[in-house]
């Protein structure tokens, strides 16, 4: 009751914003989801289109794919990485998050290229495999599923990195003096006390580095070569080569229900770390 | 019930002695409390004989075993911090059954013995509660409970009733006491609150700057002071400063006043400084009576007690009173008087100026 009799002297001030962004993002979109059930009339079967139609399967299928092994990868690099800079001196850790956030600096689109020269035929991984006559001919790391979590994982880690490291830092480390006095061995001391108080940024961050590849249209067009297309690259092909727009609109929806779910329980599990 | 024998424990950081030369021996079934202000090293002692911090020099042994170079986790200390280090993801009961569980002990012994510890710092029923929803108090107890369940050979508390108000301190204090003696555990306790310090300990040792400053008896610390630290830091003191008088039982002040005193075990004309607590000062209405003339310049009127600040010819003074009817007004000639026994020396004086 308080709230409401209160919202309207703060709700003058926000209102420009409220309008401006309800006029030119909120409006857009809902005409644009709209699209997948009124045209040409009220309609769902560009969603049975989707359904009926493999290929859409198929690559909704590859892009859930993609974002797990992503999230996974980012998850099993992430996390001893925040765990090492906890330990850092406050100079080193500022020195070791300045270098998670270089990368920022550099256009998404120039990192991308860089690890086609990295990672191509010729390039300097498959040269030192050869060299050292691990491999017998060049592996393919490019224009497949390989080249696309490599490069989705090097982009994305920054954002599981950033708030896991941030959260460890707030655990106490007088908790885990007293699991050890308390007889518990270092193994059991982290199993028990750390990973435990960890666990709820860890599953933000990665719920995160999820959404994000789930959506992601750049690196999987550059390092997939067309050959991996994820969702986002199939609106990209339904829209400006096919221009079928309705079933678009209708492959958006699911990816925008997707990220909804994924971003309320990331908002539950917030929420459930809070009150422990 | 263990001994704790420390020698020579130093710890130092780079050129900086955090703990410089600490020897303590605590008899089994002992309350020790380490008394002295922040940066006092207090707690660095402490955490070393945890096992959380390492030593520089010296050794310790608990129960006759040498335990300095065991880790935490083989020492089988109950261990109390300031801010208790409960596991917040972890129930109440949970809580106190970790040290059980991390010794592999099973479900049945392990439910019987954390509810035997909860109901002695009378907490039964809040097995199932987060410690996030339990009141600082209850918290500390919940730490306690964690600290006695695996029946520890010793337990140290730092600074356990810090962050609690004055009258469940005074609570806890209590109940802290009983909870000893019925173990009958060797403890050391770590405090900066004097009053704290008096009431709960067999002993007290002060620490200044890493260094033992006395290791005595609640009172012996209180009344016979082995330096001006100590008698500061203990409470309010007179202080005089002035030369050994002829007789060896009086001291002389530069004034020429003469402050009567136990024993001076100096030789005649040392300089010396000597203390006198405020409630040992006896104020008198007769003006006749007393060892020294002294005005009332202001009164405190503290409930229990009434403090009066007095002026005499030794200088200003503090007494403290019981609170009555009967007070002195400003202003009102007064005398002072108290047993010679009462003025204790503390430290030879600096050489007078040649």
């Amino acid at each position: 009751m308080a709230m409401i009799r209160r919202m309207p002297a703060e709700f003058g001030y926000v209102l420009p914003l409220l309008l401006l962004m309800l006029a030119l993002f909120i409006l857009p979109i809902a005409l644009m989801l709209a699209r997948s059930v009124t045209q040409p009339e009220w309609t769902i079967e560009h969603y049975q289109d989707l359904i009926e139609t493999s290929v859409y399967l198929r690559v909704l299928g590859r892009t859930l794919q993609i974002a797990l092994i992503t999230t996974v990868a980012c998850a099993l690099l992430g996390y001893p990485l925040a765990y090492w800079m906890r330990d850092l001196s406050p100079q080193r850790q500022v020195l070791a998050v300045a270098l998670v956030v270089l990368p920022f600096w550099i256009s998404i689109l120039v990192r991308t290229y860089a690890w086609i020269v990295v990672l191509g035929n010729a390039g300097v991984v498959n040269r030192v495999l050869l060299d050292l006559g691990l491999v017998g001919a060049p592996v393919s790391f490019l224009y497949n599923e390989l080249g696309v979590v490599i490069g989705t994982t090097n982009v994305l880690l920054p954002f599981l990195v950033l708030p896991l490291f941030a959260a460890m830092v707030r655990i106490d480390d007088r908790l885990m003096q007293a699991a050890e006095s308390l007889g518990a061995s270092r193994a059991t001391v982290f199993r028990r006390v750390f990973f435990p108080l960890s666990l709820p940024a860890l599953a933000a961050g990665s719920i995160l580095v999820f959404i994000l590849t789930f959506g992601f249209f750049i690196t999987p067009a550059i390092l997939g070569g067309g050959r991996v297309p994820m969702v986002a690259n199939a609106l990209d092909l339904l829209i400006n080569q096919f221009a079928r727009w309705e079933t678009a609109a209708a492959l958006s929806t699911v990816l925008l229900v997707v990220t909804l779910a994924c971003f309320a329980m990331s908002r539950w599990i917030g929420a459930r770390g809070a009150t422990s | 019930m263990s001994s704790i024998h420390l020698k020579g424990v130093s710890r130092h950081y780079g050129a900086f002695a955090a703990v410089d030369d600490v020897s303590l021996d605590v008899e089994p079934g002992e309350f020790v409390t380490i008394l002295g202000p922040s940066g006092s090293g207090k707690t660095t002692v402490l955490t070393m004989i945890a096992g959380l911090n390492q030593l520089t020099g010296g050794s310790i042994h608990i129960g006759g075993r040498d335990v300095t170079a065991l880790p935490a986790a083989q020492r089988n200390i109950g261990l109390v911090f300031q801010s208790y280090a409960l596991f917040p993801h972890m129930t109440v009961f949970d809580n106190v059954a970790f040290p059980l569980s991390v010794r592999g002990i099973g479900a049945t012994e392990t439910r019987r013995r954390v509810e035997e510890a909860l109901a002695r710092v009378r907490l039964d029923t809040f097995g199932r509660r987060k410690p996030s929803q339990l009141s600082g108090g209850q918290q500390q107890r919940v730490a306690l409970a964690r600290a006695i369940v695996f029946q520890p050979d010793i337990l140290l508390l730092d600074e356990p009733l810090g962050a609690l108000d004055r009258k469940l301190r005074e609570e806890v204090q209590v109940e802290l006491r009983r909870l000893q003696r019925s173990l009958g555990i060797t403890t050391i306790l770590v405090t900066h609150d004097q009053e704290e310090a008096l009431s709960l300990s067999d002993r007290i040792v002060v620490l200044d700057h890493g260094k033992v400053q006395q290791i005595a008896a609640p009172q012996n610390a209180y009344l016979r002071p082995s330096n001006r630290f100590v008698a500061d830091f203990l409470g309010a003191a007179n202080v005089f400063e002035g030369r050994v008088g002829s007789d060896e039982r009086s001291i002389v002040m530069d004034g020429g006043t003469v402050i009567p005193c136990g024993a001076a075990a100096r030789r005649p004309g040392t300089p010396v400084t000597a203390i006198l607590r405020p409630e040992r000062l006896i104020l008198a209405a007769d003006e006749a009576i007393g060892i020294v003339p002294a005005m009332i310049t202001e009164s405190v009127y503290l409930g229990q007690f009434v403090r009066y600040h007095v002026e005499t010819p030794a200088g200003p003074m503090i007494a403290v009173a019981p609170g009555g009817n009967n007070g002195f007004a400003p202003g009102a000639r007064v005398s002072a008087t108290w047993q010679p026994d009462d003025v204790w020396i503390v430290a030879d004086g600096a050489a007078p100026p040649a």
